[in-house]
């Protein structure tokens, strides 16, 4: 029972929100939330799914978080979605029919605010005109009276023209205008229903008239400027001029003085297709640097994978001989640097680095006499740099794993080695090594992974820079993740989603190949264990 | 099974209604505002006596100054975000074209305001927001060092070389390696240019000076001062600002919210009323302008008293006076800038007299990448000639405008 009314309130929940998202355009979001809560009624409801019911919360928050946004990032890799184009269309269409214009010959007035002493949900307007109209107006729910026509009772105009009170209304004071000016005034439709009196939009407290739409829309795709005349397309989710009173002769839609008309924002994102993946394949300034960014990611994973397994593994194996003294406490202290933040290290590093007042570069310079290496400003160095940080952050790990490995690994057929003669180094090139990368393959080949979109310590170290040239959005220690964000975020309108989603489908392509074919490879080590 | 199925809808038609009622507006008017803590401080310390006064909320959300301008097009449109946001005015461009803002307008009051601040706030012809501060650089110079500030940039380099010769400090001017926008004084000093400016005072787009002739001329005269070892490389932000205040450079050009900074650290500086000009009796290097105000968004529920918040709160002149105490920053309302006796400010005010509003155009990111990767080259890279630097540059800059990406 108590199980029904939870599940009754999860479907509850679920209704609302997906009524809430389906206007909001939100379609795939909705869908999915709504296939979850079907999986979750069905787990508990359908008998069969019995076992279900235990990984069901799981399975609802994988669908949501994981795969949902999977999902919608190969979504936004077919669509503009970008600075300009960043709205659904509801949300374009409201913004739009939000704007209001006042026609040239429209009369101005500065207002002031009476209310009924009957009714208080029913207010009038003083019009004094600012432009337009020859004589003050009083205005009401649906109907304006001219002022001479207004029964004014005992009341006089004061020097600004406004009545010092109203039969049956009282004036407003000033202090309580603002909390009524959205809830109140601008719900009610003052003056002749042909011609609204409104609050101006952007000055509400000084100026009303008779503002109008600015842009209606005949149909779906089509926008029309009641101010101009001038008809608007939807092309690729932008309203581009199509028709209006000034045509030049090359067909272009053009303003009174022959300027050609710009398109209208905000516009909404679309589906169009292969455009994102075209850019990337035709534009020489952008695939140009694409071989040499690839190729540097490739390097530094791998440089990484291999300083870092290399130094861990090291650590690893004198920790791991009985004679050194005091191994659990070094163990310890050697996994401080893993227990720091990354992005902490990356800035100590930055500072430390520093060509002009860090601390390994002024001492370079008062030892060896020598200015010491751009660990910035230098193709090379930074490379370097990067490396020695990686070394730095990736280590611990590497012992952390290969300590554990060594531990696993049969004291008794290093007796047998030593039995047949085999030296140090051969134990450790025919038996240590390859029973250790049976257990530390697969692990080397997630670090290869991560480090391959390792953002935070290339972005961090120098921002992708030193730059290559002032026509590229790439510097020399980008890797694929960072110039993606360069390219998406600065390099051209504004913030680009659409296009960036589409580098990181290319990225998750590249990863996935190059992982295939490393666990392919590691099943080559698996042979080895199985036949010692 | 049935007998459970059917009691399930029951109890589903039961919760809806009460699940939806979650929506339900609440009564009294509220405005939700996005600041940056700075700003936060002050609306919050003088927003109670204007919620008393008006008879509205004022729900004050404290943000980082950057997630202001990122999240508002993520909460915008949801209808989940602020009527009024505090924020700077180069995110004009970007915010303008997701329409994300509502124009406003302040009649005659306009005057009433710093006007490179409501140009820098005006976007195609409509003002965005009610401006509450400007700022820009100026060239600050060691009064232990230089005695009269230099007037031209040949001055500053001769100054520099006597400096170093004379072993009284390690550098004379100094210069961050890369950095486009404290290098657009330098720039325009020698008449160089980003974007031209077209009859009605704005910028035009399709005039890029990066490559103009000045411009060129002052990437070289940077080039050749650090080629003959008067500006160290490799030099960041911070690295520059330090080797100032300890007294190691004498001369830089930073802005307000380092001052505080160095009367901290007891450095003797001043700040030169005019930065130095590109030849002797030219006219005076032109920074930047920044300007900060208070906007509406297009997604508010309550736009009218938005509105109304912004002219009858924002600019009044107590208001722009406590955000100045907050914030150091020069106020843009003329009758509370009229108040203040720092000669701080006032020497950085008479520097940004001739300055420039930053331009807006969405087209930026794309601009400051290239233009600042052309400066860092020829700094870094002494070989790099700045007239193919700067060329390359403003060709790329051309074809992100013209949209060929």
């Amino acid at each position: 029972m108590l199980r029904l009314i939870a599940l009754a309130v999860i479907d509850a929940f679920t209704i609302w929100f997906v009524a809430q998202l389906v206007p909001e355009g939100e379609v795939i979001l909705a869908i999915l939330v709504a296939a979850v809560a079907l999986l979750i009624n069905a787990a508990f409801l359908v008998e069969g799914m019995y076992p279900y019911r235990w990984f069901s919360p799981g399975l609802a928050l994988l669908i949501l978080f994981i795969v949902f946004p999977t999902i919608f990032t190969v979504y936004v890799a077919f669509t503009n979605y970008r600075d300009g184009n960043l709205l659904t269309k509801p949300q374009a269409r409201d913004v739009l029919e939000d704007q209001l214009y006042l026609p040239p010959d429209a009369p101005t007035y500065s207002w002031t605010a009476f209310r009924s002493t009957d009714d208080p949900s029913d207010y009038a307007l003083w019009l004094v005109p600012i432009q337009g109209a020859d004589q003050p107006v009083l205005a009401t729910e649906g109907e304006s009276i001219p002022a001479d026509e207004v029964d004014l009772g005992d009341n006089t105009l004061d020097e600004d023209g406004i009545p010092t009170g109203l039969p049956g209304y009282e004036q407003v004071a000033r202090g309580q205008l603002l909390a009524i000016l959205d809830s109140v005034l601008s719900q009610i439709e003052f003056g002749d229903p042909d011609a609204v009196i409104k609050l101006s939009p952007r000055r509400p407290l000084q100026e009303a008239g008779v503002f109008r739409q600015k842009y209606s829309f005949p149909d779906d795709d089509t926008l029309f400027d009641n101010e101009t005349g001038v008809t608007y397309e939807a092309v690729k989710g932008t309203y581009t001029p199509v028709d209006g009173p000034y045509v030049n002769d090359e067909g272009q839609v053009t303003d009174a003085e022959g300027n050609p008309l710009p398109v209208v924002r905000p516009g909404f994102y679309v589906v169009t297709g292969l455009d994102n993946i075209k850019r990337l394949i035709n534009n020489d300034r952008i695939r140009g640097p694409f071989v040499r960014v690839f190729l540097w990611t490739i390097a530094h994973a791998v440089f990484t994978v291999f300083v870092t397994f290399s130094l861990g593994l090291f650590l690893a194996i004198v920790l791991n001989a009985k004679f050194m003294p005091g191994r659990a406490v070094m163990r310890t202290a050697l996994l401080v640097p893993y227990a720091i933040p990354a992005f902490i290290s990356v800035l100590i590093w930055k500072g430390l680095l520093n060509e002009q007042l860090g601390i390994v570069n002024k001492t370079i310079s008062s030892v060896l006499g020598v200015s010491g290496p751009g660990w910035t400003s230098s193709a090379m160095w930074v490379k370097v740099g990067i490396l020695m940080v990686q070394l730095w952050l990736g280590f611990p790990y590497m012992l952390l794993i290969c300590t554990g490995a060594l531990q696993s690994i049969p004291n008794d057929i290093y007796e047998a080695a030593r039995v047949d003669g085999a030296s140090v180094l051969q134990q450790f090139r025919h038996l240590t090594l390859p029973l250790l990368l049976v257990a530390v393959g697969p692990l080397l080949i997630a670090s290869f992974a991560f480090n391959f979109n390792n953002f935070t310590v290339v972005e961090l170290f120098n921002k992708g820079g030193p730059p290559i040239a002032p026509d590229t959005a790439a510097g020399h220690s980008d890797i694929l993740i960072t110039y993606t964000y360069d390219l998406a975020f600065g390099s051209g309108r504004g913030a680009d989603y659409g296009f960036a989603s589409t580098i990181t489908i290319v990225i998750f392509l590249m990863v996935a190949t190059i992982t295939f074919f490393n666990f392919r490879f590691t099943q080559s080590w698996e042979e080895i264990s199985e036949n010692v | 099974m049935k007998k459970r199925l059917t009691l399930l809808l029951v109890a589903v038609m039961v919760m809806v209604p009460f699940a939806s009622t979650i929506q339900a507006q609440e009564e009294a008017p509220a405005l939700t505002i996005w600041a940056d803590e700075t700003r936060a401080v002050v609306i919050e310390d003088l927003g109670a006596a204007f919620e008393e006064e008006y008879g509205v909320t004022l729900n004050v959300q404290q943000l980082a100054f950057g997630d202001i301008r990122d999240q508002l097009r993520i909460a915008g449109p949801a209808g989940e975000g602020p009527d009024v946001i505090v924020g700077a005015h180069d995110w004009l461009g970007e915010l303008v074209l997701n329409g994300l803002l509502s124009p406003i307008d302040l009649g005659d009051a306009a005057a009433d305001f710093s006007e490179v601040a409501i140009n820098a706030f005006t976007y195609d012809g409509d003002l965005y927001g009610v401006p509450y501060a400007t700022e820009n650089i100026a060239f600050f110079y060691n009064t232990d060092l230089v005695e009269t500030p230099p007037a031209t940039w040949a001055e500053v380099r001769s100054l520099s070389e006597e400096i170093m010769d004379s072993g009284a400090a390690d550098y004379g001017y100094i210069r961050q390696e890369g950095d486009p926008y404290h290098f657009f004084p330098i720039q325009t000093a020698f008449g160089g240019y980003v974007f031209g400016i077209d009859a009605e005072g704005s910028y035009d787009p399709s005039d890029v000076g990066i490559d103009a002739p000045g411009s060129i001329a002052a990437l070289q005269w940077v080039q050749d001062m650090v080629k003959d070892g008067l500006i160290p490389t490799g030099l960041d932000g911070v690295a520059a600002e330090t080797l100032f205040m300890d007294g190691n450079a004498a001369m830089y050009i930073t802005g307000p919210w380092n001052i505080q900074n160095f009367l901290d650290a007891g450095l003797n500086f001043a700040i030169a009323p005019a930065i130095p000009a590109g030849e002797e009796g030219g006219e005076p290097g032109k920074p930047f302008i920044g300007a900060q105000a208070f906007m509406v968004s297009a997604f508010s529920e309550n736009p009218l008293l938005a509105q109304a918040f912004l002219t009858e709160f924002v600019a009044r002149e107590d208001v722009q006076l406590s955000l100045y105490e907050e914030g150091n920053r020069a106020p843009a309302l003329l009758s509370a800038l009229e108040q203040l006796e720092d000669p701080y400010l006032a020497a950085l005010a008479e520097a940004g007299a001739v300055g420039l509003p930053m331009p807006a155009i969405p087209e930026m990111s794309a601009v400051w990448t290239s233009w600042g990767d052309a400066v860092t080259l020829a700094m870094q890279d002494t070989s790099q000639s700045p007239a193919e630097l700067f060329t390359t540059a403003a060709d790329t800059i051309r074809s992100t405008i013209a949209g060929e990406e």
